[in-house]
């Protein structure tokens, strides 16, 4: 049996159990209700003259319950884990129903395969509003100038290279006047001068 | 290296009929051992008269003088010092150098004979050298043990003395010197 006969066997089987579903079974209570009080009957002389009050009559379980809601059109999905549900060990009593049987495909059996000629035919499964639209109206090209600015940016390669260290040039200051004054005297040129510079120094 | 004026081709005179020697400029001299000599001075130090030693060494200055003859004082500062060292080498007191540390300057002595272990003795021979050739009083102080002597004025001379024996050198004990307008 191929897959989309299953399928529609399945969907048979849920049609005909939504349909045999009704109210759900009352307990019984008459016979409980219907028991004779005795100490009662002991109190009260029985009045063979009263007529028998008459027993109401029962109200369905369907009146106490509210009343089961329609259930909505059930969709693919829900009907695929109700079928789980539904699916329990077969009503020993209900000979009707027919046990499903799910076969798995043989190894040798070919897989199914779903051929569609035109994408544009087949059933969307996204959702309308994340639908990509069906129809995409060319526009214009743009003039080559407009295409170079719309254009991102291309990003800056990135080279890895080694860390090297980089210096931070420094301007070398110009002196506007001499940096240092000088005051060393010129060498002495005579004898007497060498000795009177000499003999001049006294401690500090 | 230039040559140096000083020529010490006959400084001495030896008469060996006399049986005297004579160094140019000077009169008659002795040579004598330093093994002699260094007893004496070792002496005079102890005593703390080093007044013969120093007039040795004015007698030396005496002889510069007379080989640069006169007007030492306006000669070029080379001259002079080329002279003296010849003199000092000649009379066997070793090989003079002059240092200028800044305006200070320093004498020092290769070879210098060991009279004394302060070197005072060769101290006050330089002094008295010193204090020929300026014409005024020169201290020659010992720096360092290795016969380094600083030319000073006689007043400044005891403090120095005092930083060097203290452990000073050269250096600091010229450091610690100014001259008289920079001096507090």
């Amino acid at each position: 049996m191929s897959a989309a006969a299953q399928i529609a066997k399945l969907e048979a089987l849920l049609e005909r159990i939504q349909s045999n579903r009704g109210d759900a079974p009352t307990p019984y209570t008459g016979s409980l209700d219907a028991a004779p009080d005795v100490e009662a009957t002991m109190e009260a002389p029985l009045d063979l003259d009263e007529p028998l009050p008459t027993p109401e009559p029962a109200v369905p379980a369907s009146a106490l319950i509210a009343a089961p809601r329609r259930a909505q059109e059930p969709t693919p999905m829900e009907r695929a884990v109700s079928t789980e549900l539904d699916l329990g060990p077969a009503d020993e009593d209900d000979d009707d129903e027919p046990e499903l049987e799910i076969s798995y495909p043989e190894p040798d059996e070919p897989a199914l395969l779903l051929e569609v000629d035109d994408p544009s035919e087949s059933t969307p499964t996204a959702p309308v509003h994340t639908r990509a639209p069906d129809t995409v109206r060319p526009e214009p090209a743009p003039e080559p100038d407009v295409l170079l600015d719309s254009l991102p940016p291309e990003p800056e390669p990135q080279l890895e290279v080694e860390p090297q260290p980089e210096r931070i040039e420094l301007a070398v200051a110009a002196p506007s006047a001499p940096i240092a004054k000088v005051v060393a005297r010129p060498k002495p040129k005579t004898f007497g001068e060498l000795l009177d510079r000499a003999l001049a120094l006294r401690p500090r | 290296m230039a040559a140096a004026s000083f020529d010490p081709s006959g400084f001495f005179e030896f008469d060996l009929a006399t049986g005297s020697v004579h160094a140019r400029g000077t009169g008659r001299v002795l040579i004598l051992s330093d093994s002699v000599v260094a007893p004496l001075v070792s002496a005079a130090v102890g005593n703390g008269d080093l007044t013969s030693v120093r007039k040795l060494g004015r007698e030396l200055g005496d002889c510069v003088v007379e080989q640069l003859g006169g007007g030492v004082l306006d000669a070029p500062v080379e001259t002079v010092l080329e002279a003296a060292a010849g003199v000092l080498s000649l009379m066997g007191w070793g090989r003079l150098q002059i240092d200028r540390w800044g305006e200070a300057l320093v004498a020092s002595l290769e070879q210098i004979p060991h009279l004394d272990d302060d070197h005072l003795g060769v101290a006050a021979l330089l002094g008295g050298l010193m204090s020929r050739l300026a014409d005024r009083e020169i201290a020659c102080v010992p720096v360092s043990a290795e016969g380094h002597f600083l030319l000073v004025e006689p007043s400044v001379a005891q403090k120095v003395w005092k930083w060097s024996r203290s452990g000073d050198d050269i250096a600091a004990i010229v450091g610690r010197l100014a001259p008289p307008t920079e001096a507090s």
